[in-house]
């Protein structure tokens, strides 16, 4: 990339700060992939547990004739509550491991 | 000469188009004046028409070269922005039925191009302009919405649009609109060609009757004429034929005068040749330069368009290295694995519920794969798309079976055939509509229904006794007596109620359609909420609850 270009597409600069033969950083754990590949697996095991007989369905539909208004609600709040958990964690988890390599990097 | 024409303000064409103005007024006015070197500019107030060009040449849109007619990339140019862009959306909008070829012709015949032709306007001159044709072509294209004919007999349910009514009017109206103002231009191109054969035979005259009107009704034809430099040079030969074919008025034209008239010509020939040629030279010049320009324009594109690349190649480069992907061999051994073990789990149980669980192995194994490839330091953004879309495909394949367990939606049941619904397994919707209908078969059976909220009717035909029994909280319960009348079962006299805990009560009673019936039924409904009517179908109605 010539100088030139960069003068002339001064927005286009950014990755001027990681130039060609300098060492780059080495690739992360992705934490936020393993965080919510989890919890998929724990979902999936779930739905795993409720499709694997079929007389589950009965069941199902019982526990919606008794499952009472408040009750739904509490269900409601428990998933989304349970969402904000698991992006709360990996953000935690990401900004730790941020956090380790600056120091890291300052120590060196 | 009005102000009509900028770009070709200053052009050598002004000489040669005010000689051709001026030859049109001297000769209609003062038929013995020889051509002057210099003449006046012909002063004519600019038409509405020429106002009408004027405000589409102020638009500042200028047809450029393009895919056809430069309309897209004009406007392009106009907004600043990348031609693909407006060709994309007039696709787009063609596609989806909007009148975009027409609009398209419509701005190709009026816009001016880089040399400031505009084709209605050189049509209205009657000079032939060949981009007429393929302006008709596409007008007559725009007209008919052949795009979503092409669509309805293609897809099964037609357009998106609702289909007829909407084509065969918008097809009407904008048929109509085209012939109307292709009529309204046939009239006055030929209003336009009538107009100076009118005056051409008064040039040759030396008694013209009323030189003041002739002149003004000249000097305008002059004004609309000689707007264009070069657009006059081609008006000109037609008034110049006229006049020479015009016979000199026996008795009237002295023969001096036509001599004078005819030398007249040859000079004015001789300065059209010399203007002509100074035209073609400036008009050369013209396209030279504006070629020139056109080419260091795109190279310029090029250069930006290159070095924009090679930013986005670096910057790919550096994400590649810092962040890479999981290899695509991984996610297609992710991938096949989850299917394969998805469709053997559903094939190992079958049933409703079979896909489901497919599907849940399935997202278990993506899931797998997922914090195999974050534990490895590589992005796994597709397999999580894969996942999350897995899962939300169990749910489904879930909640299909099950909403047809709990009976959502209105649902009839019957007494007829079948093993009926006992207290083991009792028909259950905790929301919906039921009707039960109690047939007379001549024998005996129960009904049990559970429900939360919902109607519920019984159908009592005639030759039925029910024995009814209805445990309720707050649902409304209705009946009718033996007149055929709505009476409220909950403060019916012959309704037997008890109250259990939980504030639900049990009605029970027993309903007769028909003096001497011949089936006896049980139903017993358990419903929180809602409503319930027993009916009496009519024939032999004489019951008692």
């Amino acid at each position: 990339m010539s100088t030139d270009d960069t003068t002339i597409f001064g927005a286009l600069t950014e990755p001027e700060a990681a130039p060609v033969g300098d060492a780059l950083p080495r690739p992360r754990t992705r934490w936020a992939a393993i965080v919510w590949g989890a919890v998929f697996m724990a979902l999936a095991a779930a739905g795993i547990g409720l499709a694997s007989a079929p007389e589950r369905l009965d069941d199902v539909a019982v526990w919606l004739l008794q499952v009472e208004p408040g009750a739904a609600v509490a269900y409601g709040l428990l998933a989304v509550g349970g969402l904000v958990l698991v992006i709360g964690l990996a953000g935690l988890l990401r900004r730790a491991q941020r956090a380790r390599s600056t120091s890291a990097h300052s120590s060196v | 000469m009005t102000d009509t024409t900028a770009p070709d303000d200053g052009a050598p064409g002004d000489e040669g188009a005010s000689a051709a103005g001026r030859i049109v007024v001297g000769g209609s006015a003062r038929p013995d004046a020889g051509p002057g070197p210099r003449p006046a500019p012909p002063v004519g107030m600019p038409t509405r028409t020429d106002r009408f060009f004027e405000w589409t040449r102020s638009l500042g849109i200028l047809r450029q070269e393009g895919w056809l007619g430069g309309v897209c990339a004009g406007i392009a140019a106009r907004l600043r922005v990348d031609p693909i862009i407006v060709r994309g959306i007039a696709v787009v909008a063609a596609v989806v039925g909007l009148p975009a070829l027409f609009i398209y012709a419509l701005a190709w015949a009026l816009l001016p191009d880089a040399d400031g032709g505009i084709p209605l306007r050189t049509t209205l001159q009657r000079r032939f302009d060949p981009s007429v044709i393929a302006i008709a072509i596409v007008l007559i294209a725009g007209v008919f919405p052949m795009v979503p004919w092409v669509f309805a007999s293609f897809l099964p349910y037609g357009y998106l649009f609702d289909g007829g009514a909407y084509w065969l009017t918008s097809t009407v109206t904008l048929l109509a609109a085209t012939v109307l103002v292709a009529l309204y231009i046939l009239w006055r191109v030929a209003r336009r060609g009538s107009a100076p054969r009118a005056s051409a035979p008064r040039s040759a005259s030396a008694e013209p009757d009323a030189p003041g009107a002739a002149a003004e009704a000249a000097g305008i034809e002059g004004g609309d004429t000689s707007t264009g430099g070069p657009a006059a040079s081609f008006v000109e030969p037609a008034s110049d034929t006229a006049r020479l074919e015009a016979p000199p008025v026996p008795g009237v034209v002295m023969q001096g005068a036509a001599e004078e008239v005819d030398d007249d010509v040859t000079a004015w020939r001789i300065q059209h040749d010399a203007w002509r040629a100074q035209d073609e030279q400036w008009r050369r010049q013209q396209q030279d330069a504006d070629r020139l320009a056109r080419q260091q324009a795109r190279e310029e594109r090029e250069e930006r368009a290159a070095a924009f690349a090679a930013v986005a190649a670096e910057r790919r480069r550096v994400r590649r290295a810092v962040s890479p992907r999981a290899p695509l061999a991984f996610i297609a051994v992710a991938l096949g694995l989850a299917v394969v073990v998805g469709t053997f789990a559903a094939l190992q149980q079958g049933g409703a519920l079979a896909p489901a669980l497919g599907l849940f192995v399935g997202a278990l194994v993506l899931g797998g794969a997922m914090v195999l490839a974050g534990t490895l330091r590589r992005r796994s953004g597709f397999l999580a798309f894969a996942t999350a879309l897995t899962l939300a495909g169990g749910l489904v394949a879930v909640a299909v079976p099950t909403a047809d367990a709990i009976h959502l939606g209105g649902y009839g049941i019957s007494n007829i055939g079948g093993s009926g619904f006992p207290a083991s397994s009792p028909f259950i919707q905790p929301w919906g509509s039921l009707t039960v209908s109690l047939d007379d078969t001549g024998g005996e059976g129960e009904t049990y229904i559970q429900k939360r909220d919902g109607s519920t009717f019984i159908m009592v035909m005639p030759g039925v006794e029910v024995d009814l029994e209805i445990t309720t909280r707050r649902a409304a319960l209705y009946g009718t007596d033996a007149d055929g009348d709505m009476i409220d079962l909950r403060s019916d006299p012959a309704v037997a109620d008890q109250t259990l805990p939980g504030e639900r009560t049990r009605y029970s009673g027993t309903v007769t359609n028909g003096e001497s019936p011949t089936t006896r039924e049980r139903v017993v409904i358990d419903q929180d909420a809602g409503y319930v009517e027993v009916y009496l179908e009519p024939g032999a109605r004489g019951g008692s609850e």
